[in-house]
Formats: C-alpha cells, sequence, structure tokens
C-alpha cells in the first residue's frame, strides 16, 4: 500500500473535472515520477512475474543464457536480498554471505544425502543454524565500524570457506555427490522449469516481504543507521539490533538459497562458496541499484547474461583465456556504474520514467483548456531521489 | 516537585582540555530553560554527556528522579528525552517524511515479522505515525517539503525538519543545539512560537543558543557556561545584571545580538 | 633444529611479503583513510611485469634482471598514481566504503588486463643471484630468500628515511596528521593521495619483483597476497610501519611453524589461522580502532 501520503503539490488531484483521457494522463505522469509509491512496486512485481513466467520462452532465445541461468538468477537474487539490506539500506558492509550460503548448502547436503531427512527439513535446519551462527557473528562483529566491519567480515568468511574445505563431512573441493531433488507431495522437482517457477515463487517472495520491511519503521531505521547512528539513536532505534536484524535475515535467505543450490544441483563442493561468489553478488548489487530490490533481479540477470556471453562469444575475440573470463568484464561494470551509475539500474530507470512522465504531464496540460504554467510548471521544479 | 530532569556535577575533559567542570542543571515540565555560554564553554559537550552520545567520567544524570548516568542515547529517547545536534544530523537519502517518522520510531511497537507481513495491525500504527509526522512538520511550517530529499534542502529547513522529527514522539525533555542559527527572520519567528507552545504543552525545554533576544524573551530561566564551569544560575533579568556573566559573556552576547537585529 | 631453522626461513619469506603487502596498505591509509583492496594486484603487476621485461623461465634472457626490475617498479608506481586520479579521486570524501568497493572494481580489472595478456599461464622467474641454498644454523635458505629479506629490510630503511628525513616526506605524514593545517602551510593533501597510492604501488611492485623467482606469477596471486596483507597491517597496528613489519614477520612464521608442527588431521585448517587472528584483533581492540577512525563530533 504505502499510500503516498498525498501526493505533492501540483500533481493528481487537479487532474479532475477534466476530460478522462486527461485525467488517465495525469494519473500516469504522476506514476512515472514516481509520486504514486503505492503503484510502482506493484507494477514492478508485475513486470518481474511476467519475466520470470516467461522464462522458459525467452532465456535460451538469447542463445547464450539456458534455464538454468534461470534457477541461478533467483538463487543469486535471494542472496542479493541480504546484500542490498546490509549494504544499501543499513550502509554496512558485511561480507559474510558466502559463508551463510555455504552452511544453508551443507545442512541440505549433508542431511539429506542418503535420504536422512526430508530435504524441506534440512532447509529448516540450515535456517536455524544460519539463524544462530549469524547472531553469534553479530556481536563481536558489529562493534566495529566502516571498512573495518568489511575487513573482520571478510576474515570471518575466509575462515568458513577454509571449513568448508578442510572439514572431513563436507567433502571439500570432492565435494558431496547425490543430493536429492525437492518434492511436493508426489511432484518431484526435476526439470529446469519446474525448479525456475519454484526458486523464482520463493524469491519473490522475499523481495515482498523485505520490500515491505523496508518501507516500514525497520526500513526507516536502518536508513537512518546508515546516515547517522547518533542520530538514529537519540531517535530511540538500537543501531545494533538494527544491525543485527538484518544480518539475521540475510543469513536467513542465504541459508535458503543455499539449500536450493544443494537441491537443484544434486552436488555441492567447496569452490562455490569462495569469495568469487561474494564479489559476483556486489558487482550483481550495485548494477541493480544498491537501494533497490524491485532492480535487484534486472543487475542479476544483467551480470548473469554478461558472464555467460563473454564465456560463450569471449573465447573467440580474446583466445586461451578459459572459464575465468568473465572478470574482465566485471571489474570494469564494477567501476563504471560506481562512478557513473552509482544508483544504478534502478535509478537509471527511474531517471527515464521520470522524463518520460514530465513527457506526458506536459502533453496532459498543454491544450488549450488548461491554463498556462500548471502542470509543467510544477513538474520542473519538482525533485526526486 | 522533582524536576523532570537533572544533571548534577557533570565532568568530562577531552585530553587536557576540562570541557565540564561540575555543570549543573535542572529543569522542570512547562519551563523554558537556556543554556548559554561563549563558543567552546562546554554547551554542547553538556549535551552529549546527558544524552548519551558521551560519557561523563563522573557526576550523575536524573531523569525524574531516577538515576540514568551513563544510559545509551536509545535509553535516555525512551525515558522521553529528544534532541537536535549542533551540526544538524538529518538522514541525507531519505526525504523529509521520513526523516521525521524516525523520531517516531518508538512509537511502533509491530515486529519485524508483522512488518514483512503487512499486518493490519501494523498499517494502523504505520498510519498513525504518519498522521503525527505530519503534524509535526505543520507545526515547524516545513510540511510543503515533506517529498524531497532531506540533503537537498536548505539550512534553515534542515534545523526545522530537525526540530519536528524531535518533537513528533511528544518528548518530555527536548534539548535543542543552537535550533536558530541559520534560520531566516520568519523561521525563527516560527521556531519561537513553536517553542513556546512546546513548553505550554508540558514539556521541558532546554535551549542552546546564542541569539540573546531569543533567549531574553523565551527563557524563564538561564543557566550560563563558562569554560566549562556554571558561573550564574537564574531568571533572565537577573542574568542579564549579574557582572560576572558580563565580564564572561555579555559583552560579547549584546554585539553579536546586536548585529542579528541589525541584519 | 635443522628442521625447525627450515620452517622458520619458509616463515620469514613469508612473513616479509606478508610486510611488504601491508606497507602498501599502511602508506594509502594513512594518507587517505582508503583500504585498497587491490594492494595484492600491485604485487602481481610487480612480478608480472620483472618477468615480462626480464624474460620468463624457459624463454631467452631479454633486460638484464635489475633493469626489468626498475622499469617495472616505476611504471607500477605510475600505474598506481594513475589509477587514483581516474577512479579513486573522483569520489574522495564519498565514505570509505564506495571507496573500497572502487578498490574491489579497481582489483578486478587489473587482473582481468593481466589475464588477457598473459591468457591465465603461470610464469617463473630466474633467481636474483645464481647458486645452491646456503647452510645457516643446521638449515637451508635459498639465496633468493635472502634478497626477499634484504629488500624488506631496504623498504623500511628507505620508508622511514624518507617519512622523517625528507620535506616531501614530512609533507606525507602532515597530511596524515591534519590535513587542514598541512593546507594552511601551502601542502596540498589531494595531490598527497596520489603519491600515496603511487608510493605504495611501486613498493609492492619490488615485493613482487623479488618473490616472482620464490611463488611465480598467475593474473590471480593477488587476493590471496591482499588478504594476509591486511592481516599483517590489522596486527601491526595500522599505522605503524615498524608494527606492520614485525606484525607481517609473525604472522608468516607463525604460520610457518603451523604448517609444519600441526598434527596432519588439523593441518588442512592452517588456512584460516592469519583470518582468526586478525578478526580476534579487530574485535578485541574496537577501542583502539575507533580512536583511529576519524573523529566525527555531533
Ligand atoms: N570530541 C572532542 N574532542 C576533543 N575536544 C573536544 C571534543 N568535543 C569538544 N571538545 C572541546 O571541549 C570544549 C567544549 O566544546 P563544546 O562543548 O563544543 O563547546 P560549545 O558547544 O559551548 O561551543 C572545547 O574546548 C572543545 O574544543
Ligand atoms: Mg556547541
Amino acid at each position: 500500500m504505502t499510500r503516498s501520503l498525498g501526493a505533492p503539490e501540483g500533481t493528481a488531484r487537479d487532474g479532475s473535472g477534466r476530460s478522462p483521457l486527461k485525467k488517465v494522463l495525469v494519473r500516469g505522469a504522476d506514476v512515472l515520477r514516481g509520486h504514486r509509491d503505492g503503484l510502482a512496486p506493484a507494477a514492478g512485481m508485475v513486470v518481474l512475474g511476467i519475466g520470470v513466467l516467461t522464462m522458459p520462452a525467452w532465456l535460451p532465445a538469447t542463445g547464450f543464457l539456458t534455464l538454468t541461468d534461470g534457477v541461478l538468477a533467483g538463487i543469486y537474487t535471494l542472496l542479493g536480498i541480504g546484500m542490498v539490506l546490509l549494504l544499501g539500506y543499513t550502509g554496512q558492509l558485511a561480507l559474510t554471505v558466502n559463508a551463510s550460503y555455504g552452511i544453508g548448502a551443507y545442512a541440505t547436503a549433508i542431511l539429506t544425502v542418503d535420504d536422512r531427512i526430508d530435504p524441506w527439513l534440512a532447509m529448516l535446519v540450515g535456517i536455524v543454524v544460519n539463524i544462530v551462527v549469524a547472531l553469534a557473528l553479530a556481536f563481536p562483529l558489529f562493534r566495529l565500524q566502516g571498512h573495518f566491519l568489511a575487513v573482520a567480515t571478510l576474515g570471518v568468511a575466509l575462515m568458513g570457506y577454509t571449513v568448508f574445505e578442510a572439514a572431513p563431512v563436507t567433502g571439500g573441493s570432492n565435494g558431496i555427490n547425490g543430493i536429492p531433488t525437492l518434492s511436493i507431495g508426489s511432484f518431484h522437482f526435476v526439470s529446469d522449469m519446474a525448479w525456475t517457477y519454484l526458486v523464482w515463487v520463493i524469491a519473490l517472495a522475499a523481495l515482498l516481504a523485505c520490500r515491505n520491511l523496508v518501507t516500514s519503521h525497520f526500513g526507516r531505521a536502518m536508513l537512518a543507521v546508515s546516515g547517522s547512528e547518533a542520530a538514529a539513536e537519540s531517535s530511540g532505534a538500537r543501531p545494533f539490533w538494527i544491525k543485527t536484524l538484518v544480518f539475521v535475515v540475510a543469513a536467513a535467505l542465504s541459508s535458503v538459497a543455499g539449500s536450493l543450490y544443494a537441491s537443484y544441483a544434486g552436488f555441492v563442493s567447496s569452490s562455490s562458496f569462495d569469495l568469487t561468489l561474494t564479489l559476483t553478488l556486489l558487482v550483481m548489487v550495485v548494477v541493480g541499484g544498491l537501494r533497490s530490490l524491485w532492480a535487484l533481479p534486472f543487475g542479476v540477470l544483467g551480470i548473469l547474461a554478461l558472464s555467460a556471453a563473454l564465456q560463450t562469444y569471449g573465447p573467440s575475440v580474446i583466445p586461451a583465456t578459459g572459464s575465468d573470463i568473465p572478470i574482465v568484464g566485471y571489474g570494469v561494470i564494477l567501476i563504471l556504474f560506481l562512478l557513473v551509475v552509482p544508483g544504478g539500474l534502478a535509478s537509471a530507470g527511474r531517471w527515464c520514467a521520470g522524463q518520460a512522465g514530465r513527457l506526458v504531464a506536459r502533453v496532459a496540460a498543454t491544450p488549450a483548456t488548461q491554463p498556462a504554467g500548471g502542470l509543467y510548471g510544477t513538474a520542473s521544479s519538482e525533485s526526486r531521489p | 516537585m522533582t524536576p523532570v530532569f537533572e544533571a548534577i556535577d557533570l565532568n568530562k575533559s577531552f585530553g587536557g582540555v576540562a570541557a565540564l567542570q561540575a555543570a549543573s542543571i535542572s529543569v522542570e515540565h512547562h519551563r523554558i530553560h537556556a543554556l548559554i555560554g561563549p563558543n567552546g564553554a562546554g554547551k554542547t559537550t553538556f549535551f552529549n554527556c546527558v544524552s548519551g552520545h558521551q560519557q561523563p567520567e563522573s557526576g550523575k544524570v536524573l531523569m525524574n528522579g531516577v538515576d540514568v548516568t551513563g544510559a545509551p542515547p536509545y535509553r535516555m529517547a525512551e525515558l522521553g528525552m529528544a534532541r537536535t545536534f549542533q551540526n544538524v544530523e538529518l538522514f541525507p537519502a531519505m526525504n523529509v517524511l521520513d526523516n521525521v517518522l524516525v523520531g517516531d520510531h518508538l512509537e511502533i511497537s509491530e515486529g519485524p515479522v508483522a512488518a514483512m507481513l503487512r499486518l493490519p495491525r501494523h498499517r494502523r500504527s504505520e498510519r498513525r505515525a504518519r498522521s503525527r509526522a505530519l503534524a509535526a512538520l505543520e507545526r515547524t511550517g516545513t510540511a510543503q517539503l515533506a517529498h524531497r530529499l532531506a540533503g537537498e534542502l536548505p539550512y534553515g529547513s534542515q534545523r526545522l525538519v530537525e526540530i519536528a522529527r524531535a518533537l513528533v514522539g511528544g518528548p518530555s525533555v527536548l534539548l535543542l543545539d543552537e535550533p536558530a542559527a541559520g534560520l531566516t527572520a520568519g523561521e525563527a519567528d516560527i521556531l519561537r512560537e513553536l517553542l513556546v507552545a512546546i513548553a505550554a504543552e508540558g514539556s521541558a525545554v532546554l535551549l542552546v543558543e546564542h541569539d540573546m533576544r531569543t533567549v531574553m524573551a523565551l527563557a524563564e530561566e538561564i543557566t550560563v557556561l563558562d569554560a566549562g564551569r556554571v558561573i550564574a544560575v537564574g531568571p533572565p533579568g537577573q542574568i542579564q545584571a549579574n557582572p560576572v556573566v558580563i565580564a564572561a559573556y555579555l559583552g560579547v552576547g549584546a554585539e553579536e545580538s546586536g548585529e542579528v537585529a541589525g541584519s | 633444529m635443522g628442521e625447525f631453522v627450515v620452517f622458520l626461513f619458509a616463515g620469514l619469506t613469508v612473513g616479509a611479503i606478508n610486510a611488504l603487502t601491508g606497507l602498501g596498505l599502511l602508506i594509502i591509509y594513512n594518507v587517505t583513510g582508503v583500504i585498497n583492496f587491490a594492494q595484492g594486484d600491485f604485487v602481481m603487476l610487480g612480478a608480472m611485469g620483472t618477468i615480462l621485461f626480464a624474460g620468463p623461465n624457459g624463454g631467452p634472457h631479454r633486460l638484464p634482471l635489475a633493469v626489468a626490475v626498475i622499469v617495472t617498479v616505476a611504471g607500477v608506481a605510475a600505474i598506481g598514481g594513475l589509477v587514483e586520479r581516474a577512479v579513486i579521486h573522483p569520489r574522495r570524501g564519498k565514505g570509505p566504503i564506495l571507496l573500497l568497493m572502487i578498490t574491489v572494481g579497481l582489483s578486478l580489472v587489473i587482473e582481468g588486463v593481466v589475464l588477457i595478456v598473459t591468457s591465465s599461464q603461470t610464469y617463473g622467474l630466474r633467481n636474483f643471484s645464481a647458486g645452491g641454498p646456503l647452510t645457516v644454523f643446521g638449515g637451508e635458505v635459498s639465496r633468493q630468500s635472502l634478497w626477499v629479506y634484504g629488500v624488506t629490510a631496504l623498504v623500511l630503511i628507505a620508508l622511514y628515511l624518507f617519512f622523517s628525513h625528507t620535506r616531501s616526506g614530512k609533507a606525507f605524514r602532515a597530511c596524515e596528521i591534519n590535513p587542514l593545517a598541512a593546507r594552511l602551510v601551502g601542502i596540498r593533501p589531494s595531490r598527497y593521495w596520489t603519491y600515496a597510492f603511487a608510493l605504495a604501488a611501486g613498493v609492492s611492485a619490488l615485493a613482487g619483483a623479488a618473490i616472482a623467482p620464490v611463488t611465480t606469477a598467475t593474473y590471480n596471486m593477488g587476493l590471496p597476497l591482499a588478504l594476509d596483507g591486511f592481516v599483517a597491517w590489522v596486527l601491526g597496528g595500522l599505522v605503524s610501519p615498524v608494527g606492520v613489519v614485525l606484525g607481517g614477520i609473525g604472522l608468516g612464521v607463525a604460520q610457518g611453524m603451523l604448517d609444519g608442527y600441526l598434527p596432519t588431521a588439523l593441518l588442512p585448517y592452517s588456512g584460516a589461522f592469519p583470518f582468526l587472528v586478525m578478526v580476534v584483533v579487530l574485535v578485541a581492540r574496537p577501542g583502539g580502532l575507533v580512536q583511529l577512525l576519524p573523529n566525527r563530533r555531533v
């Protein structure tokens, strides 16, 4: 909902008493310019829903993407949500995502490989373990500020990776094979299409829930913590608890992503949980927009597409670079976005929509029936993030 | 009547600089109490020590007679204290309405799950908070800015928005650190009326301010700080006539307020 | 005893490399407040560049080693200064986290470029001086290891002399201590951001040249080096060059002993040791570290 408490002055309402077409135009202009926060996310949800539903058609049509990328995109989206919440909203660069992802994946792998317990139950176990670990880590880690948190969490992440590599129970780089797939009743998720839909239903639900979270008082407290801890605190928000809450939510979502990955791939090994994953996610999140949950899937798919395209066409252009070639693109993209489009695709999209909205508003305002100055005048004095 | 807020013999030093030396103050409901003193006297440090942003080395802070020395800022907020900052600490990436809503954080009690699921009771809390926030903006004369980004506002508007954020939760003690600095004459008028109204509703207002006109017009009680020490306490008339204060401060202050009046 | 000495020398070699990377991190951090994720990639560039100019093992020699090292160090220092101008400078003042992320991108770009140039191959480099290992205290130490120790000592002494006995070195320190005062006496702190990156890149490149014969070089060798450099830097207390060198060497020796004496069952975990130490140090002394953060008054 978020009934945008009245659009800012000079918008929609003065459209009353005009022709229906004009009303529609004025409304449309408001939506495009972002004055009706209620509608933009709904539109985002619809676009994403349609995009996901039609994945089996358009992913293979690209020539270098497959439905596997569709499944992976859903998994990366689940992982990226945590990074958006932590880094984008709360301002905390915590880099433990590979560890929580790994814990989820290994929980499922270890507990289900001999059909010991139901995979859904294993997923739950992974979430619980992850939440406990996140709480235990939050106490020491969130005593640190700024980039020292990044360095310390990087240390934790690498310790996690070492354990995944070394512990006998994980099988290290040889991994664990033969993990059963998920099923609901008698339906077993086997085809990539079924998996795409399953993963994306979960990812979209998580996006929606987290979007509700960030538009609530928690989301405002998160942004407050990243803006000024002193002021957040004297308003009654506890920075430590807010950070811990977000850290725990991120760990739980990563855990689900890890469990899904293990069940989908049927095989996990330590190499899936190294620093490359964290860096890839960072690029995806920056491309989507650090403060945008809705744009995250676009960042994820964009980077997956870039990576796949480079793997497919790269070797013919730059020979003998092997499967490492995507990093060539990642660095350039990351720097370009950070320097030129720090708000990511989300801000680019918002800007385009805003321009379109202005245009529509002008069309709605120009005919002779409209007094001069009208909407166009307010539109240009308008300011949005 | 117990004072709603009391600080007794606070000491604080930075390296060799003694920023506060046995500084005390006591404020009551319905009252505007001014804390004045030349630059570097320790006024901001005093605020930080009572709001929990810094720890006093010794001394006591009491809220409603209860010892809360050393409590963190969020605890002081829970106990009914709100404050603004000398260098305006808004959240630049949020819009003005959301900034003010942060000040109402404690009034929304629902947990994260209720927020994620958008439960009806959470929606109702949010709606109520929104109308309170709009009302607070209205009172500071900044309602028309509700949807602007806080970081984009002119300095004076930022100060008013910060005051709206501090008063939205209905604090029993409101600390304002130089609220009139950078305001236009019109904005300063709004501020003065607002402070009188807030005190009339029952809050205790503790005001750090350099503009002597404002201080003398509003405050019923004035505490003068110099080099970390309280050198005088009393009603405005008494303070203005106090030779110690005049020596330490008012000479400068009179010039300053003259400039303000002239400009 | 002989075994112990071998572990000790192995640890010292690793430790010296840690120390040199850590020194690069320290130089940049002290002047700019930026944590440079790409520091290890400067080491990699130093190793790769020297190999490129001197000719890789198994191929014909090109330039004399000394010339190759000088050309490489100068080149990498120039690259360091240039990238600072190009991607760090435009975002000064936008907060340490953004700048850290930019250096992450920088690291990926450097690796990517080297990947394209070298096609992900591993290259070796001839030893700086010919001859077999020397025997010291009953253990063997390679001549190249001695070169690594020597370079570390040399860099530390040179930095010390530079910072405390030259005008520009003092200007550097003025920037880190008080940018405003520095500006008042006519030093432009912003320029020193560029110098700091260049100096740090040069120091790291020298380290890379010295270790190339021991470690060989691949395009992605930088990240692990940077991580150990972080640990050395944190252990050394973030601001003291001597501390960083001691931290790096202590870490390297401890790691060498662990690798040597840890029971086989625990050996696979020994890689986590430096990070454990780093996290414990960071978390156990937040008071000490917080004071190093720009003191933000409210
Ligand atoms: N965080 C700090 N570190 C060091 N010295 C400080 C700090 N905060 C305040 N001071 C010193 O304490 C004294 C009082 O400062 P302050 O409380 O800001 O005075 P006022 O608000 O009355 O102008 C000054 O001498 C100031 O330099
Ligand atoms: Mg002050």
